[in-house]
């Protein structure tokens, strides 16, 4: 005979095997639909393109490019073979982490840059070469400090337009989404004593590898790599928030015994359509070949520039003239969304009327302008833009 | 509870390696429930399915403020009232055709442990279900009677006398099924 404690033991060990096959049934339909659902709730992860639609960001373009017009005429002198490129980025409350860019040229174009934010206007990046820019969007200033020279650049800008985008807080948050849309788990890995949870996902033309401190969730490592730009590899690591950052280490006053360099500024409520094509026509200018650039805009320019100084392709060395009209193009490029242009003239031959080098849509417009290879320029409508 | 948490916590952030951990804890716990409530394989598994399924899609809405085996009872429970007001036209009596040894295909199974399965869903399934749910919830998904009572908008004491008749009659049923 049973008792109620029999019974009730006997009911709470109660167990039902399932069927082998209901786990792939109910689990494989649990999954398509949690993958689907990932990809329709997760934003964009490719971080280029996250950074580029932040104002701030667009700006650490801008000194990237100074960066690498203070590198191209030495290099163009002295033909001396290094390699290092200074970015990235925004505002944030305090962050601080180590981007890397590993190139597949040589290894000491492996460019490693610490960079600090602290909220919301103030941005550091430092090279391990001491190359430092520093960036106070409140004040619309900028220097860059080359210590191998012993000089400093400074760049203004004025007016420019707030754009609505993700700064680094944001794209460290979507980053620890990126589990929820992995094509491919990578298990576990150590990094540092601390053991991680990998993750990968293909997205257009850009793969993310992110690893995951196993106990606490936090980003440990950020990998970018670009499929069809082999060796262009992107590793964000060492995130921490909310570190002590001191206001000094912002400062625009240069250090004592840096001589002044080219002085940069733009107000961008000024600049124009034509700025832009002067950026073109200086490129072509200085080009041997009166090309257009292979690229511009993206985190390659610098690495290309650098590369085509060293081919030789470049007719002489860049003057501040040319930095100035560089930095003024790119300050043009900062008003427009990321989404409403598209640069297709790599490596056109400059002369053609007919071949399409660039299209944008200027805010407030419907149609778009396109400037064709002989830097000429026609307003057309959407469906007629060039493929 | 802890380690359930965070599992939570990847699945709401769309893990699929939390779901996949989710799904294995608790499969065998689920279909038992479901089981026990429906005794029909068929029914069971489906409800699984359909519990798996809402859960992933309302993953953002789940929260989370007790024991997260007793949710997951509960919303197995829920589905399986509706599944059966569904099937209110149908007899809910054992199929032996479709029994609870159609849904123990495991070949190594003790035949002692399998028979005391049989018999005991049988006997659940002579239960009203009202005494089946309350027997389940609290033995299995360690519910107490005021959460029951909560979730049913019933009273603590109709859910304790559920309870206690519900208890009496498995009792009565297997006591009797032993003996004879």
């Amino acid at each position: 005979m049973k008792s109620l404690k029999d019974i009730q033991k006997i009911v709470s060990k109660f167990n039902v095997k399932p069927r082998p096959e209901m786990r792939s049934r109910i689990l494989d339909d649990a999954l398509r639909i949690q993958r689907n659902r990932n990809r329709q709730s997760t934003p964009g992860t490719y971080i280029w393109r996250i950074i580029m639609k932040n104002k701030i960001s667009k700006f650490a373009v801008a000194a990237i490019i100074l960066v690498v017009v203070l590198l191209i005429s030495p290099m163009m002198s002295t033909q001396s073979a290094y390699a290092k490129v200074a970015e990235q980025l925004r505002k944030a409350r305090t962050l601080t982490y180590t981007l890397i860019r590993q190139t597949n040229l040589q290894p000491d174009q492996t460019v490693r840059i610490n960079v600090a934010h602290k909220a919301p206007h103030l941005l550091r990046t430092t090279t391990v070469d001491g190359y430092t820019s520093i960036l106070n969007d409140a004040k619309g200033k900028m220097i860059t400090l080359v210590p191998a020279s012993q000089m400093y650049v400074t760049a203004e800008y004025k007016n420019v337009p707030e754009l609505k985008g993700g700064d680094m807080f944001e794209i460290i948050e979507r980053m620890k989404n990126l589990p929820r849309i992995a094509d491919e788990q990578l298990g576990e890995k150590e990094f540092d004593n601390v053991l991680a949870e990998g993750y990968r996902v293909f997205e257009e033309d850009t793969t993310i590898t992110i690893w995951i401190d196993k106990d606490t969730d936090e980003l440990v490592l950020i990998k970018q790599e670009y499929p069809s730009s082999p060796g262009m590899d992107y590793i964000i690591r060492d995130i921490q928030t909310d570190v002590s950052l001191d206001d000094s280490l912002f400062s625009l006053t240069p250090p004592a015994g840096y001589k002044e360099g080219p002085k940069l500024s733009a107000d961008v409520a000024k600049v124009t359509e034509d700025d832009f094509i002067r950026f073109f026509e200086t490129w072509v200018n200085l080009s041997v070949d009166k090309t257009f650039p292979p690229t511009f805009w993206s985190p390659e320019f610098g690495k290309i520039v650098i590369e085509l100084a060293k081919q030789g392709k470049f007719a002489r060395p860049w003057t501040d003239a040319d930095a100035q009209t560089i930095y003024q193009g790119n300050m043009f490029l900062a008003q427009i969304p990321q989404d409403d242009w598209r640069y297709m003239g790599q490596n056109v031959k400059y002369g053609d009327p007919n071949i399409p080098v660039f299209w944008y849509r200027p805010p407030g417009s419907e149609n778009y302008r396109v400037i064709y290879a002989d830097l000429s320029v026609k307003e057309v409508a959407p469906e007629n833009l060039p493929e | 509870m802890l380690k359930d948490k965070l599992l939570l916590w990847k699945f709401k952030r769309g893990s699929s390696k939390a779901l996949e951990k989710i799904y294995d804890k608790y499969e065998t716990y689920l279909l038992t429930v479901a089981m026990a409530l429906l005794n029909n394989t068929e029914a069971a598994e489906d409800v699984l399915h359909d519990f798996f399924v809402s859960f992933v899609k309302s993953a953002d809405k789940v929260k989370l403020s007790g024991n997260f085996k007793a949710y997951l009872a509960v919303c197995v429970a829920n589905l399986a009232r509706n599944r059966l007001k569904k099937m209110q036209s149908q007899p809910m009596e054992l199929d032996d055709n479709d029994s609870i040894e159609s849904a123990t295909y495991q070949p190594d199974l003790l035949a002692i442990q399998q028979e005391e399965t049989i018999m005991l869903n049988r006997a659940v399934s002579q239960l009203p279900y009202e005494q089946r749910e309350v027997i389940i919830l609290h033995l299995q998904g360690n519910m107490k009677f005021t959460q029951i009572a909560e979730l049913r908008s019933t009273s603590v004491n109709t859910i304790r006398s559920r309870y206690r008749y519900g208890l009496d009659k498995l009792r009565s049923l297997l006591n009797s099924k032993v003996t004879k």
